[in-house]
């Protein structure tokens, strides 16, 4: 039983974050809730809608080329390898932080792209894209100064017939 | 099943499984602290400019605080304060829990803040726990902890319920198909697991129906008999620990099953 006006304060609010909490596992896309939201700089609106609609059910691979002065072509692809997961996983996972900006950089730049289509130069604004850029930029190049392209492929990883697509494909930006 | 009848007990139980997460979850950022460099995938000027409080001097600070250098010394500040709390709830040393708290809870709203770390829904979970746990704590209300109580309750049973129906509503999960699909990925998949699914039809969707399932009715607990009761709380704690060992979703058992001390005491209060 609630007794002072503290108590029906605290449980007002509470009460309100629990039906704003309610309302945001809905998205609804309403120009008044975006601007609502824009209030939750923190975070605490949560959205526990996980691995819906789309649950992740492909690997993405990240490669870079550099440009080969020499021949004036582009070089060979290489790819950017995250380290496997092992049992230890279950208590300590480091590596899933890594993963999962990339992959949620990867899911941005594709949301964008397929708004603006991929030929759209206004991709390289997004926030993934340099941030896979910046990623792919920390490999040493051969020569420096040089002309960097990524791309990102996706595939099913642990099918036994393999299925591959290419998601993106950068511009070579120089390093 | 555990009784959880007095409230500081259930939320002492709940702050200190939120703070081995928290523990956790600083350790593995502190492991990658490199990527907090200014050319590494955490770096602030990547990010800077989609986080704003709306007052330029608050940004400012925000912005000196995401500086490299700082933002370690903050994660090894979480991490102390996280391992402190949990000493401190165990020898019932007020002052330190309570001190320590404060700065967890300080920590946490500023990585919240901050976009592009790859935080997940255990870190929003972790998030409401601490929060509420401060508000149990700090707030001088009469009732202040079982409002906060009741609260994670309720988050808890919003977020397995949202979850179940939101799959519900999602082919790939109605087909069936999700959970051999998701577990066949390397992100959150296992090899061994993934062969075992799809050499076995009938597994992914027997998997799926019973994940929906299980979310659905979790906030049954509230009100169902012991039996019943005892069977959601382990079936959902399974299915957790499930999701550590074959996706490495580690930190989910912590934030989880944090709040399950909450929801226990609600369902004291319901007399059951």
């Amino acid at each position: 039983m609630l007794t002072s006006s503290l108590d029906w304060l605290l449980a007002s609010v509470l009460a309100m974050w629990l039906v704003l909490s309610a309302v945001n596992q809905f998205g609804p896309d309403h120009a008044y809730w975006w601007s609502l939201k824009r209030f939750d700089v923190f975070g605490l609106l949560p959205r526990w809608t996980f691995f819906t609609p789309r649950p992740l059910t492909s690997d993405y691979h990240i490669l870079y080329r550099d440009w080969d002065e020499k021949r004036q072509q582009p070089g060979e692809w290489k790819e950017l390898a995250l380290r496997e997961r092992t049992v230890i996983a279950a208590f300590w996972n480091p590596q899933r932080r890594i993963r999962k900006a990339l992959v949620d950089s990867i899911r941005g730049i594709c949301r964008m792209a397929k708004q603006l289509g991929r030929a759209d130069p206004a991709i390289q604004l997004n926030p993934g894209y340099i941030t896979l850029l910046q990623h792919v930029s920390r490999e040493q190049p051969r020569y420096p100064g040089t002309l960097r392209q990524f791309a990102v492929v996706e595939t099913n990883a642990f099918y036994p017939e393999r299925q591959m697509r290419v998601l993106l494909e950068s511009a070579f930006h120089r390093l | 099943m555990i009784d959880f009848g007095n409230s500081s007990q259930a939320l002492n139980a709940m702050t200190a499984l939120a703070a081995i997460g928290v523990a956790i979850s600083s350790g593995e950022y502190l492991h990658q602290r490199h990527e907090f460099r200014s050319d590494g995938l955490f770096a602030w000027r990547l990010h800077r400019g989609r986080t704003s409080f709306g007052i330029r001097a608050i940004d400012r600070v925000v912005g000196r605080l995401m500086e490299e250098q700082v933002v370690v010394i903050l994660l090894a500040l979480r991490l102390t304060a996280a391992i402190l709390l949990l000493l401190a709830l165990v020898a019932s040393l007020d002052a330190v829990a309570s001190g320590t708290l404060a700065v967890i809870l300080a920590t946490t709203l500023l990585f919240h803040s901050r976009p592009g770390l790859g935080t997940e829904g255990s870190d929003q979970m972790s998030a409401v726990v601490l929060v509420a746990a401060a508000l149990g704590r700090w707030f001088p209300s009469p009732h202040a902890v079982q409002l906060a109580l009741a609260f994670v309750a309720a988050q808890v049973c919003l977020a397995y319920l949202s979850a179940g129906i939101s799959k519900i509503a999602a082919r790939p999960w109605r087909s069936g198909s999700a959970v051999v699909r998701i577990v066949s990925a390397s992100m959150y998949g296992y090899e061994p697991t993934a062969l075992l699914l799809q050499r076995h039809d009938w597994m992914s969707p027997a998997a799926t129906c019973g994940v929906i399932a299980t979310e659905c009715l979790f906030p049954l607990v509230l009100v169902a008999p012991p039996a019943t009761a005892t069977v959601l709380f382990a079936a959902m704690f399974a299915f957790h620990v499930a999701c550590a060992f074959v996706m490495g979703l580690n930190c989910f058992v912590w934030s989880f099953v944090s709040t399950y001390p909450a929801v226990l005491f609600v369902r004291a209060q319901t007399g059951r």
